[in-house]
C-alpha cells in the first residue's frame, strides 16, 4: 500500500515539473493541480510506512509552506504595486534617462544599474517591465536601437535578482529554508554581483560596439530633456508617502539583522504592504491585484509537492549524484554545484530547482560537518538566479525582454532565440568564471 | 504583457505631451467678420497664409456678426456688405481651393454676436478664432471704455480663451502677411508644444522673433531657452535668416504691453494663464493700450 502511494507521489511530483518544464500548461496551474494530487495521497492513512498518513494534519502542512516567503511576497509586490501608481517609478527612470540620455554608454550604465537596483530591493518583474517600456519609448525619442538596453536589462535583473534575501523566489526560498538574515545574505552575495555587473557592463560595450558608439543628436536629446518628470506624479503627498514607505521598508529589511530578537522579513514586507495600501492606495480591490497571485500559488503549490516527495524520501536519488561531487573534494563540489544549477535553471524553471536544492543541501550540510555553509548557500544561490540568463525561457525577465524585443516597431531591435542565447551563454559563461573564483576566495578564506 | 503596454502607452504618452509639434491641429476655424473692409483684406491674407503653410484641410466658418447693428448702420449711413457680395469675394479669393476650404456663413440678424459665437462653438468644435479689434464700428454699441475691449472682445477672451481653449487672433490693422517682426512674452516655461508650427505658419524667411521672458524661475529660463534653440535649429531647414533673440530681464504682461504699443507693426504674442486667478481681466487692460494685431494661446488644459 504505501509502496503503491509513494509511486503515486513520485508521478505527480515528475509530472508537474514536466508540465511547468514543457509549459503545456500555466505553471500554477500545474504546481496546484500536482500539489492537490500529492496532497490527496499524502493525507491517506499508509502513505508511511507505520500506517499513518504522510501529512497527517494542517500543522505538518503549514510546516511544507514557508509562509514567511509567502508574506514577503504578498508585501513587496502590494507595496511596490500600490506605489507604482503615485508614478514614484516613472519619475525615477525619466529623470535618469534626462540624466544620462546624451550619451548610449552612459544610458547603458545608469538603466542597466537601475534595473539591478530595482530587482534586488523591490520587484524583479516591476524592473524589466519599467524599464522595457521606458526604454523602448526613450530609445524611440533619442532615435537609437533598444536592443543593447533591453537584453542587458534582462541580465542585470537577473543579476540584481541574485543580490538580496528578498530579490527573487529562489532566494526567498534558500534564504527562508535556513534563516539566514538580509544583511549576511547581501554582503555574501553583493560582491560577486559587484564584480560581474562591471564585467557585464564592459563585455556588453563591446559587444554592441557598433550600436552604443553612434552619437545622440542634440536635438533628439533636448528634446528629451523638455520632458518634464513632474508631470508623472499623480499625487504629491503619495509620491513621498511612497518614497517613505519604500525606504523605510528596505531598511527595516536590513534593522532585523541586528534585533537581539527574531523578526521574520515577512513581518516588514507586509507592514511595508499595508502601509502603502493604507496611506496610499485609495482603492482597495484595486490595491489588492496588484499583489502577484499567480506567484503566491505557483509557491505554494510547488512547495507543497517538493515537501511531500521529501517527506516520501524520492529526493534521495537527486541527492545521491550530487553528494558523489562531493565526495571527490568538496571544494570541487560546491563549484559543481554552482554549474549544475546553473544549466539546470536554464532549462527549468528555477524555483523547483530552488525548492529541491534546499533538500540537497540540508543532506550534504549532514553528511559533511566541514563543508562551508557560506560558499555552498552562494553557490546554489549563483547557479539558481543566473542560470536563468543562458536561454530567453529560463527566468521571467528573460522571457518579458524578448518579448518586448519581438514586439518593438524598430526593425533593428528585434532578437531571436538564437541571438540571446549566443549573448545569454557568453554572459553567463562570464559569471560563472567569476562565480567560481569568487566561491574559491570564500572557500579558501573560510569566509 | 498587459503590465508593459499599460506603461508603454504611459510613457508614450508623457513623450507625446513634451514632442515638439511641426503644425498645430487646427480642423475648425471661425472668422469672425465685421465688415471693416481694410481688416477683411488682412484676414482674408492671414487665412491664406496659414492654408498655404499649414497644408490643413481645416474648416473655415465665416460670421458676419454685425448684422444686428444694421438699423444703427443705416442710420450713421455707413454702407454695409450684403451677403451674396461676401459669398462671391470669399469665392474668388479662395478660387479653386473650394474642397480644401469648406466655408460656411453664418449671418446675425437679431442676437448679439457673441451670442452667434456661442452658438456655433456649441455646434462645432472650432479650434481658433480670428476676430477684428475693436469689434465693429459702432463702439457705442459695444459698450468699449478704457477698461474693456468692448462686450464682444472682452466675452472671447473670458470665454472662448479662458473657458474654451481657444487660441485667438485679434485683427487690430492690416499687416503686411507673413510677419517679420513677432515679439512674443513667454510667461509658463511649459510652452505650447505646437508653437513651431505657429512659427512656421507667422513668419517671414528673414524673421526676428523677439522673446520676453515673464516672471519666471532660472530653471524655467533654462528650459524656454533649450525649448527655443530646438525651434531655432528646426526652423533653419526652412530659412537660414530667421533670428531668436531674449531680450534681458523678465516683463508682467501690463509692462510687456505698454512696451508694445510702440511696435504697432510687431505681432504679439502670448499665453494666457490658468493659475492667474484674473489673467482675462489683466489681458483686457494690458490690450487696451496697445496698437498690434496679438495672437493669444489660451491657458494649458
Amino acid at each position: 500500500m504505501t509502496a503503491i502511494l509513494e509511486l503515486l507521489i513520485a508521478s505527480f511530483f515528475i509530472l508537474t515539473l514536466l508540465l511547468i518544464i514543457f509549459e503545456r500548461t500555466h505553471k500554477t496551474l500545474a504546481a496546484m493541480l500536482g500539489a492537490g494530487l500529492s496532497l490527496l495521497v499524502a493525507i491517506t492513512p499508509g502513505s508511511v510506512s507505520n500506517g499513518e498518513a504522510l501529512i497527517p494534519d494542517i500543522e505538518h502542512l503549514l510546516e511544507l509552506i514557508e509562509i514567511d516567503l509567502i508574506l514577503v511576497i504578498i508585501g513587496i509586490t502590494l507595496m511596490v504595486g500600490v506605489a507604482r501608481t503615485t508614478g514614484i517609478f516613472d519619475y525615477i527612470t525619466i529623470f535618469l534617462l534626462k540624466k544620462s540620455g546624451d550619451n548610449q554608454y552612459k544610458l547603458l550604465i545608469a538603466f542597466s544599474l537601475l534595473t539591478m537596483l530595482f530587482s534586488a530591493f523591490l520587484d524583479a518583474y516591476m524592473a524589466i517591465l519599467l524599464m522595457g517600456s521606458i526604454t523602448i519609448v526613450g530609445c524611440d525619442a533619442l532615435d537609437i536601437n533598444p536592443k543593447p538596453f533591453i537584453l542587458a536589462e534582462a541580465i542585470f535583473s537577473n543579476l540584481g535578482g541574485t543580490m538580496t534575501r528578498i530579490a527573487s523566489p529562489p532566494n526567498l526560498i534558500i534564504g527562508g529554508h535556513f534563516d539566514i538574515d538580509f544583511i549576511t545574505f547581501l554582503l555574501l552575495t553583493a560582491p560577486f554581483v559587484l564584480i560581474s555587473a562591471v564585467f557585464t557592463i564592459f563585455i556588453w560595450g563591446f559587444l554592441f560596439r557598433k550600436d552604443l558608439s553612434q552619437g545622440i543628436s542634440s536635438l533628439s536629446y533636448n528634446e528629451v530633456l523638455l520632458i518634464d518628470e513632474r508631470t508623472v506624479i499623480q499625487d504629491q503627498n503619495g509620491f513621498k508617502i511612497a518614497a517613505l514607505v519604500m525606504t523605510f521598508t528596505i531598511i527595516g529589511f536590513a534593522i532585523t539583522s541586528f534585533l537581539p530578537f527574531k523578526l521574520e522579513l515577512g513581518y516588514v514586507a507586509m507592514a511595508g504592504g499595508f502601509l502603502m495600501v493604507g496611506l496610499v492606495g485609495s482603492d482597495v480591490e484595486k490595491s489588492l491585484e496588484k499583489v502577484e497571485w499567480s506567484v503566491v500559488f505557483f509557491l505554494i503549490g510547488l512547495l507543497i509537492i517538493v515537501g511531500i516527495a521529501e517527506r516520501a524520501n524520492l529526493l534521495d536519488l537527486l541527492i545521491f549524484p550530487v553528494e558523489a561531487l562531493f565526495k571527490i573534494d568538496l571544494l570541487f563540489g560546491v563549484l559543481s554545484l554552482q554549474w549544475i544549477n546553473a544549466f539546470a535553471s536554464s532549462a527549468l524553471d528555477n524555483v523547483p530547482v530552488a525548492s529541491v536544492m534546499t533538500v540537497i543541501m540540508d543532506s550534504l550540510l549532514e553528511h559533511y560537518p566541514t563543508l562551508s555553509f557560506n560558499s555552498l548557500l552562494v553557490a546554489v544561490v549563483i547557479g539558481t538566479n543566473l542560470g536563468g540568463n543562458i536561454t530567453p525561457i529560463g527566468s521571467a525577465s528573460s522571457v518579458q525582454a524578448l518579448t518586448i524585443l519581438k514586439r518593438s516597431d524598430n526593425l533593428e531591435a528585434r532578437t531571436t532565440f538564437i541571438e540571446f542565447v549566443k549573448f545569454g551563454i557568453l554572459v553567463t559563461l562570464i559569471h560563472l568564471i567569476i562565480g567560481t573564483f569568487y566561491l574559491s576566495f570564500l572557500w579558501i578564506f573560510r569566509i | 504583457m498587459v503590465d508593459f503596454d499599460d506603461a508603454l502607452s504611459r510613457f508614450r504618452q508623457i513623450f507625446d505631451q513634451s514632442k515638439i509639434l511641426d503644425s498645430p491641429d487646427l480642423k475648425n476655424i471661425l472668422i469672425v467678420l465685421d465688415e471693416t473692409k481694410s481688416r477683411e483684406e488682412f484676414i482674408f491674407h492671414l487665412i491664406k497664409q496659414f492654408h498655404e503653410r499649414w497644408g490643413s484641410k481645416a474648416t473655415f466658418t465665416f460670421l458676419l456678426a454685425v448684422r444686428g447693428y444694421l438699423e444703427q448702420a443705416k442710420k450713421a449711413r455707413i454702407k454695409l456688405e450684403t451677403l451674396p457680395i461676401l459669398i462671391e469675394k470669399v469665392n474668388q479669393e479662395f478660387y479653386g481651393e473650394d474642397e480644401l476650404f469648406n466655408v460656411a456663413f453664418f449671418t446675425d440678424e437679431e442676437k448679439s454676436p457673441f451670442y452667434r459665437i456661442e452658438e456655433i462653438l456649441k455646434q462645432r468644435k472650432i479650434d481658433f478664432i480670428i476676430i477684428p479689434v475693436p469689434f465693429t464700428l459702432f463702439a457705442f454699441e459695444e459698450k468699449q471704455l478704457n477698461t474693456s475691449l468692448g462686450t464682444t472682445i472682452d466675452s472671447v477672451i473670458n470665454i472662448c480663451l479662458m473657458e474654451n481653449f481657444i487660441p485667438i487672433f485679434l485683427v487690430r490693422h492690416t499687416q503686411k502677411v507673413p510677419f517679420d517682426n513677432i515679439k512674443v512674452l513667454v510667461r509658463e516655461s511649459m510652452f505650447r508644444r505646437d508653437f513651431l508650427g505657429w512659427l512656421f505658419a507667422l513668419i517671414s524667411e528673414d524673421a526676428k522673433v523677439t522673446l520676453y521672458i515673464s516672471e519666471l524661475s532660472e530653471n524655467e529660463i533654462e528650459r524656454v531657452k533649450m525649448y527655443m534653440e530646438i525651434i531655432e535649429e528646426k526652423l533653419k531647414k526652412f530659412t537660414q535668416d530667421f533670428r531668436i533673440e531674449f531680450m534681458d530681464g523678465q516683463f508682467a504682461l501690463v509692462e510687456f504691453c505698454n512696451l508694445m504699443s510702440k511696435e504697432a507693426d510687431a505681432l504679439v504674442v502670448f499665453q494666457a494663464l490658468k493659475k492667474i486667478e484674473n489673467d482675462a481681466q489683466r489681458i483686457t487692460l494690458s490690450l487696451c493700450n496697445q496698437a498690434s494685431n496679438v495672437l493669444i494661446f489660451p491657458p494649458l488644459g
